[in-house]
């Protein structure tokens, strides 16, 4: 018998967990809890006994911290309180909005959020809905100034380049171009983001991360709910659309979808002559970002969550975009 | 109390846990006597979990069973039927043996004991992706094969498909889960009763051919190259049961996807070239549809908090609710 292969992640018990919850929320009981999804965190569907549903996240052991989930969830509230349509977590007794928890594998959180109604954006990608939700997206960081965070979170997008690297050399070994093409590639990325730090006219604050099509819920009445700020944080605002866009490009959605997210983006608040200068740039540093990211959860949660990325499409997609970028 | 202050005592257990891909990979590497440069990376959590395996420039596909998701005998079983079909010409994922001479490695986890098989990596797309009607034929013609080639495996030791076992098992689960919605808890619940009566007078049927199957082939579980090469994935459901129940399993997820019912007509004309259904097995076709739509929920109620609804792609219970009434009614049920 093979001995001691560690866990690197565990999916909790439905059962257990809903102990959990019943111990540190106050909602009717009893509790029903069933797991809906396992992506980059787990999320279950959580009923409690009026037949009131909630989204209840736990996020995965290490991938975030508890500053991060502090972050993540004063910005919802906060998002919220300005009236922006966000998923915002549900204050556990005492009045946080995440609790603890013991896996096997290690400490995690786990946070119940508002349902959100609707489907995802993605099964009916309607331009009007795109424009609208390109303008909440400007609301956001017009307000971010506002934002006072109980604790940093900076996203430091050359640094967490440099950390992946040995990652996505581990997975293209086999492939001795792209693995030199990709180290060099990180060292101009994260040069590019050494000589961009303090710089005037390329504003920054608190962005989600992480949008793309699948990051929103759309009722039939039109109603948009924004979902999963999982990678939230202080970054700078242009990186919100190019991360849409690239997105969009990943998935083969209609590029009108990308310019009528700009288009209300730029109508609430119109993007700085730097950030167009430098757009192709951070398409460039989202692309590298995303398979980086790829490398380093791979063995956590699989391709599946990931939608399969494809070496061969990578190898070419990034060589192309370093160009365009001038890199 | 943080997270990380928490008592050990107050470790939540799981329902499922992914193991760490690069030690498994060097204890894989060991076991089946892979060369260099290796790569393991995990690919798939599903109801197993599937890593991707390099060796320089060939490629595997080595399957993590759940522990105590079955005993090693199944495991065995299907290992050995799927060698008996590749010395057989069937197109299936070849299954590598160790070094010595094993099926699979048995693995002691934190969480229990676990089985890793290697299989020959399939190229291609799943079926599901472009779903054609040549394809569709020529998989029922595969099938047709598979089931002829069935005939001749002896196992060292049998694996019977029990169905009502699964009914059982998943009754009070099931009523949990839906629980929320009175009317189908009542409705499962007869349904659950009248399989179990309409299955156990089957049995003593002889019109009904029965051998080793596939045991849950749908539009994911067949992988297609650009040069329309195709591999029929996943036997870890296999064993024995009657042959005309392993092609419900095909028409079903058709209707669940809602794709052209042309896919089904054409598979089973391609199915029939290798071997006609007897008048008997004609006569089955709606109480077996019926069958396996609800080994599907059962199965769903009994995996949903380790798999989720998304790895299931659960088309939901509203869906389930009037489909399931439609195959009552077309078998007759009640």
């Amino acid at each position: 018998m093979k001995k001691n292969i560690p866990i690197i992640h565990s999916v909790l018990d439905a059962a257990p967990l809903a102990e959990r919850v019943e111990q540190h929320y106050d909602l009717p009981g009893p509790i029903h809890v069933e797991l809906l999804t396992r992506g980059m965190n787990d999320v279950y569907e959580v009923r409690d006994g009026n037949d009131r549903i909630y989204a209840l996240r736990v996020w995965r052991s290490v991938f975030r911290s508890e500053t991060d989930v502090d972050y993540e969830t004063a910005f919802l509230a906060f998002l919220q309180a300005e009236g922006l349509p966000v998923s915002a977590a549900i204050p556990a007794r005492g009045g946080k909005l995440y609790a603890p928890v013991r896996a096997m594998e290690g400490p995690r959180f786990f946070a119940l959020f508002q349902w959100a109604d609707g489907v995802t954006y993605a099964k009916n990608p309607d331009l009007a809905i795109a424009r609208k939700m390109g303008e909440l997206f400007g609301q956001m960081h017009k307000l971010s100034p506002r934002f006072r965070p109980p604790v940093p979170r900076v996203i430091d997008t050359g640094a967490n380049l440099r950390r992946a690297l040995p990652h996505i050399q581990r997975m293209v070994q086999h492939r001795p171009d792209d693995l030199a093409f990709y180290t060099e590639a990180a060292g101009k990325i994260a040069a590019k983001f050494d000589t961009l730090k303090g710089s005037s006219d390329l504003p920054r604050g608190a962005t989600h991360g992480d949008f793309h099509v699948l990051n929103a819920f759309v009722t039939t009445v039109g109603k948009i709910t924004l979902l999963d700020f999982d990678s939230c944080g202080d970054d700078y605002f242009v990186t919100e659309l190019t991360c849409f866009a690239w997105a969009n490009e990943y998935v083969k959605m209609n590029p009108a979808v990308t310019d009528a997210f700009s288009a209300g983006y730029q109508a609430v608040r119109p993007l700085t002559q730097k950030e167009k200068d430098l757009m192709a740039f951070f398409y460039a540093a989202k692309e590298l970002r995303f398979l980086f990211g790829f490398a380093t959860n791979v063995n956590a949660v699989g391709h599946t969550p990931l939608l399969f990325p494809d070496l061969d499409w990578f190898a070419a997609s990034v060589r192309r975009h370093m160009k365009e970028a001038g890199l | 109390m943080s997270a990380a202050t928490a008592h050990k005592d107050d470790i939540v257990p799981a329902s499922h846990a992914i193991l760490h891909a690069v030690p498994l990979g060097e204890q894989i590497q060991e076991h089946f006597g892979l060369g260099n440069p290796f790569n393991c990376e995990l690919l798939h959590r599903g109801m197993n979990d599937f890593y991707m395996v390099r060796e320089g420039g060939k490629q595997y596909a080595a399957r993590v069973w759940r522990p105590m998701s079955r005993p090693a005998s199944d495991v065995d079983y299907e290992i050995e039927f799927l060698l008996h079909l590749h010395d057989g010409g069937i197109p299936i994922p070849t299954p590598r043996r160790g070094l010595d001479g094993s099926n699979f490695m048995p693995i002691e986890a934190q969480d229990g004991n676990r089985a890793t098989a290697l299989f020959r990596w399939a190229y291609g797309k799943p079926y599901s992706a472009n779903p054609t009607i040549e394809i569709s034929r020529r998989m029922g013609e595969i099938f047709g094969r598979l089931h002829k080639r069935s005939m001749t495996y002896k196992p060292k030791q049998e694996r019977v498909i029990d169905r009502t076992r699964n009914v059982r098992k998943a009754a009070p689960l099931l009523a949990e889960l839906v629980a929320h919605r009175p009317e189908d808890a009542e409705l499962y619940r007869r349904v659950g009763e009248e399989i179990l009566v309409r299955y156990d007078a089957v049995r003593s049927r002889t019109d009904l051919p029965m051998g080793t199957v596939q045991g849950d082939f749908h539009i994911h579980n067949a992988f297609v190259t650009d040069k329309g090469e195709i591999t029929i994935m996943d036997f870890d459901a296999c064993g024995r049961d009657y042959f005309v129940q392993e092609l419900m399993s095909y028409k079903w997820s058709i209707e669940k996807n809602n794709l052209d019912p042309r896919l089904w007509d054409v598979f089973l004309e391609g199915y029939e070239t290798e071997r006609p259904l007897t008048a008997g097995e004609r006569k089955m076709i709606p109480l077996f549809l019926l069958g396996k739509e609800f080994q599907y929920l059962n199965g769903f109620a009994i995996s949903v908090n380790a798999i989720g609804h998304a790895q299931f792609f659960f088309p939901g219970f509203d869906w389930f609710a009037k489909s399931i009434r439609q195959h009552v009614t077309d078998a007759r049920l009640f």
